[in-house]
């Protein structure tokens, strides 16, 4: 048991290790996303959303190699994946946002109107604007998940 | 293609609201679960990571939110400015998440290890418990079985005999409901009360108290403890008392039983005197009785057996029978058989074969009747054999005495026929010979003859005395006169020069007695003669005369008897000549008749007395005379009769007598006398010739009847009519039979006088000059 437990840590730290090399790997990209300006820059964000993701895989690994089971865990992991989903949408987003060119959104006074979609990256990243639609039904599936938890506690 | 970003818009807005709201719900929600749970680290981690996504998505929704409404007024400046604090709090909160989301192994690590410890503790806890609960159950399963004992000791303790417990201190402390119906006890709660409180008794504070000697170390003493009654007579206990021990095995205590033995002491008693009462009844009874088991062993004997066995109760018991009740066959000699053989063989009541004597402890020879029965208890199985019997010694003695007498009564009637008819046949052979004598004289050839004649004729008479003397069953003319004269002149008369001593002791005031003094003289010179006769070469005959108030032999009796001894010592009687001693014609002697003793024990038996005759061993024969004394204390003086005038008054007599040579012979010597006779044979023809002579007046001065005629009337009822016709007629009674009470008592019949038969010419004058001469 403790060499198996020693083992999983191991494997985590290397995985944590291999995103922070990927991250620093890319300085230029992360610079030129950048789009909180100021003292909060798209890098951090875009980490944080890795870190995000990252930690919701973890969470997943840990779940799938755990004994948790039963009632309110089914609902608990789609709300992981569907974060997970929404953690790569919003990613995708954030950085296809810095690159968007700015003629294809339509502004009526200083309003967005429309955005007009050239391909499927555009196309995407209008799905990516629409990023509720996988956020709710996450928050639906924690709140069904903690609904059996509670129930069967 | 453009596309409207309205869709973006209400999309964001609408899913932030929601979002929000969720948010917000599920902060609940996994609050109100981690309130359940407080324990569990895993749902502290799972409400602090939703805390994480609530507040992401709090921040994120609420930015987005604030920053369309910034837009929808034109303020998009102004979310610019802020747009930057949103994201850095949207970041934030993706670090704080990740931190959970890598953090979930260690919480779950801890909470797994909680879970195992918790598993483990639970399950030591549920062994435990169930242990606890085990050894509940177990416990309360002894609880309940220990209640239960207790309830059944107590049940029992209850419904057992009277019980109480008491300490060394003799206090009550413990008493059942038996107990407390019968003797008082202290209510609970209270002081308890002594033993010798609760039921005094005579053992209380004394050594021999039940308690204190089981305190003294005996295992058990019983006594009897009497309860008195209220209204009724009390009961009595059987008091039994134990040590008490602890569980240490110390005598804390006594316990003490009270069994109810009142029923079964009453029993005792009943049963006691019961016994008693069989025992009287059985020692009462005049009967010897004896009883063995089954083994012929003597159980119990009475006291007639011990007096008939000469053993004694307790010298009995347990022996054979055969040792104490030796009976053989007393013609054989040999042993009879043993009667427990035979009841126990045959199941049935036996009698002894007849002749069986009992042969004493003391060599006595006792001729008893017995017989044995078995003795069965309720499943009519035998238990034992009683035997009874009795003494038949005397019995036998009566038997053969009333063989003899009805022998010598039979004898006696044939002899008294005899000597009737032989009487009438002397009358006429008498007469004529007495009538021709006198009418001969002395001088005649022929006279001596005829005075031999006489004399032969005389011994027959004398025979048919004696023999009509022990034939007849009527009174003796008796006399009230002293023994004494009558004993010494016959005794004289036959001792004399026989060379036997005569030796008479006579009381002083010797009663009278009332006896014909002919026949009493026949009987004491009859039994002399045979001492006489017993001792040819001498001897000595011993008399004595005695009163005796109670005579031996005759219990009924309330008389005063004279008890006359005749004793000699000759060679005496054996066995066998005393059983016939008394018999008719039975006799020892040659010459002799066989008729003395026999007569003289009917003599003696007419007279109301008894005649018995004993032979001691190594003495004489020895007589022995009782006769009932008189009432009267004077003496009868015979009266003088002068010699009759044969040449009297000569007289008209009519003679009756169906004999017609007795008729005639009287005719004779009546007509020798100068007397004139008619001769009639009954009495009806008697009466006949009296009335014709009346009618005539010729009257008869004398009529002379035949006592008894047979087939016809005799004199003695004829009697009666002569003297209605002529109350002045003057009758004489005249029979052979002299012993005839008519002969005796004959005034008392009507008789003027009378003759017996057969009679000579004086006897006749005598008889018939008294009858005229005497009114």
């Amino acid at each position: 048991m403790q060499a198996e437990g020693r083992r999983k840590q191991a494997l985590s730290g290397t995985l944590c290790a291999f995103f922070l090399f990927v991250a620093l790997l890319l300085p230029q990209a992360a610079w030129a996303v950048q789009q909180h300006g100021g003292a909060e820059g798209l890098v951090s964000h875009q980490i944080g959303h890795l870190l995000f993701i990252f930690g919701m895989f973890f969470l997943l690994y840990r779940l799938h190699i755990s004994v948790q089971s039963g009632p309110g865990w089914r609902e608990f992991k789609l709300f992981v994946w569907l974060i997970i989903c929404w953690n790569f949408l919003t990613f995708y987003g954030h950085w296809h946002r810095e690159f968007i060119d700015p003629a294809k959104l339509l502004t009526m006074n200083g309003k967005t109107t429309g955005f007009m979609i050239s391909g499927p990256m555009d196309l995407l990243f209008y799905f990516s604007r629409l990023d509720h639609l996988l956020l709710v039904p996450a928050f639906l599936f924690l709140l069904m998940a903690l609904t059996r938890w509670r129930k069967t506690a | 293609m453009i596309v409207s970003w309205a869709p973006v818009i209400g999309v964001d807005v609408i899913g932030s609201f929601l979002t929000l709201i969720a948010a917000c719900v599920c902060a609940y929600l996994s609050w109100d679960w981690k309130k359940k749970g407080p324990d569990d680290i895993f749902r502290d981690y799972i409400f602090l990571l939703t805390l994480a996504f609530v507040f992401f998505a709090v921040s994120r929704s609420f930015g987005h939110l604030v920053k369309q409404y910034l837009i929808f007024i034109d303020l998009y400046g102004v979310w610019q400015r802020i747009a930057p604090f949103s994201g850095a709090v949207n970041s934030a909160s993706f670090i704080v998440i990740f931190a959970f989301g890598i953090y979930f192994q260690r919480f779950e690590k801890v909470h797994l290890e909680l879970s195992e410890y918790k598993d483990n503790l639970e399950k030591l806890v549920g062994e435990r418990t169930r242990e606890l609960e085990q050894e509940n159950r177990e416990r309360e399963k002894a609880q309940h079985e220990l209640r239960e004992s207790n309830a059944t000791l107590e049940n029992i303790f209850n419904s057992a005999l009277p019980m109480c417990i008491t300490s060394n201190d003799f206090d009550l402390i413990e008493a059942n409901e038996a107990y407390t119906n019968i003797w008082p006890v202290s209510p609970k709660g209270e002081k308890p009360m002594k033993c010798f409180d609760s039921r005094p008794g005579s053992l209380c504070h004394t050594t021999a108290c039940p308690m204190t000697l089981v305190l003294e170390g005996m295992e058990e003493v019983t006594c009897e403890t009497f309860r008195p009654g209220r209204d009724t007579n009390g009961k009595t206990y059987l008091q039994t008392t134990r040590p008490f021990r602890d569980a240490d095995g110390n005598i804390v205590g006594t316990v003490t039983s009270f069994q109810d033995i009142t029923e079964r002491k009453r029993a005792i008693e009943e049963l006691a005197a019961e016994r008693e009462r069989l025992a009287v009844t059985l020692r009462s009874i005049g009967d010897g009785v004896i009883t063995t088991n089954t083994e012929g062993r003597i159980v119990m004997m009475n006291k007639v057996a011990e007096q008939l066995c000469g053993w004694s109760q307790q010298e009995a018991v347990d022996r054979p029978l055969h040792e104490i009740f030796r009976i053989v066959n007393e013609k054989t000699g040999r042993p009879c058989p043993n009667p427990v053989d035979l009841v126990m063989k045959t199941g049935s009541i036996v009698a002894l074969e007849n002749h069986t004597l009992l042969i004493a402890r003391d060599g006595a020879r006792i001729s008893i009747a017995d017989s044995g029965a078995p003795i069965r208890d309720t499943a009519s199985s035998i238990k034992g054999v009683v035997l009874v019997f009795r003494d038949v010694t005397e019995k036998q003695r009566i038997e053969q005495e009333l063989i003899k007498t009805q022998k010598l009564e039979s004898v006696g009637i044939l002899a008294g026929g005899i000597a009737h008819d032989f009487n009438n046949i002397l009358a006429a052979i008498l007469g004529n010979i007495d009538l021709a004598i006198h009418r001969l004289g002395e001088n005649e050839r022929v006279a001596p003859l005829l005075v031999e004649a006489e004399k032969a004729s005389l011994r027959a008479k004398g025979l048919t005395q004696q023999l009509l003397t022990f034939a007849k069953g009527g009174s003796p003319v008796r006399r009230t006169v002293s023994i004494e004269g009558i004993i010494r002149d016959s005794a004289l008369f036959i001792l004399r020069g026989s060379g036997i001593s005569c030796e008479t002791d006579f009381q002083e005031d010797l009663w009278l007695v009332d006896i014909d003094p002919g026949q009493m003289s026949q009987v004491i010179q009859n039994i002399i003669l045979n001492a006489r006769e017993a001792m040819p070469d001498g001897g000595n005959v011993r008399i004595s005369c005695r009163n005796s108030p109670e005579p031996a032999g005759e219990p009924t009796s309330d008389r005063d008897f004279v008890r006359i001894t005749i004793a000699d010592n000759g060679p005496g009687l054996d066995r066998a000549v005393m059983d016939k001693l008394f018999d008719p014609y039975f006799t020892t002697k040659n010459k002799g008749t066989g008729l003395g003793l026999s007569i003289c024990h009917s003599i003696i038996t007419q007279h109301g007395g008894t005649l018995t005759a004993s032979s001691p061993p190594g003495s004489g024969a020895v007589f022995t005379i009782l006769l009932p004394a008189s009432r009267s204390s004077e003496i009868a003086h015979d009266q003088e009769i002068s010699l009759p005038d044969f040449a009297g008054t000569p007289a008209r007599i009519l003679v009756m007598d169906d004999e017609e040579m007795v008729s005639k012979v009287a005719r004779e010597m009546l007509q020798q006398l100068g007397h004139e006779v008619v001769l009639v044979k009954d009495g009806q023809e008697a009466i006949d010739c009296y009335r014709q002579a009346l009618d005539q007046g010729k009257r008869f001065d004398l009529v002379i009847m035949d006592l008894t005629i047979p087939g016809g009337m005799g004199g003695k009822e004829a009697v009666g009519h002569i003297r209605t016709l002529d109350k002045e007629a003057r009758v004489l009674v005249a029979s052979g039979y002299s012993n005839d009470p008519v002969m005796s008592s004959y005034r008392d019949y009507g008789f003027c006088g009378s003759v017996i038969k057969p009679f000579m010419l004086r006897e006749l004058a005598v008889s018939v000059q008294n009858a005229l001469v005497n009114t």
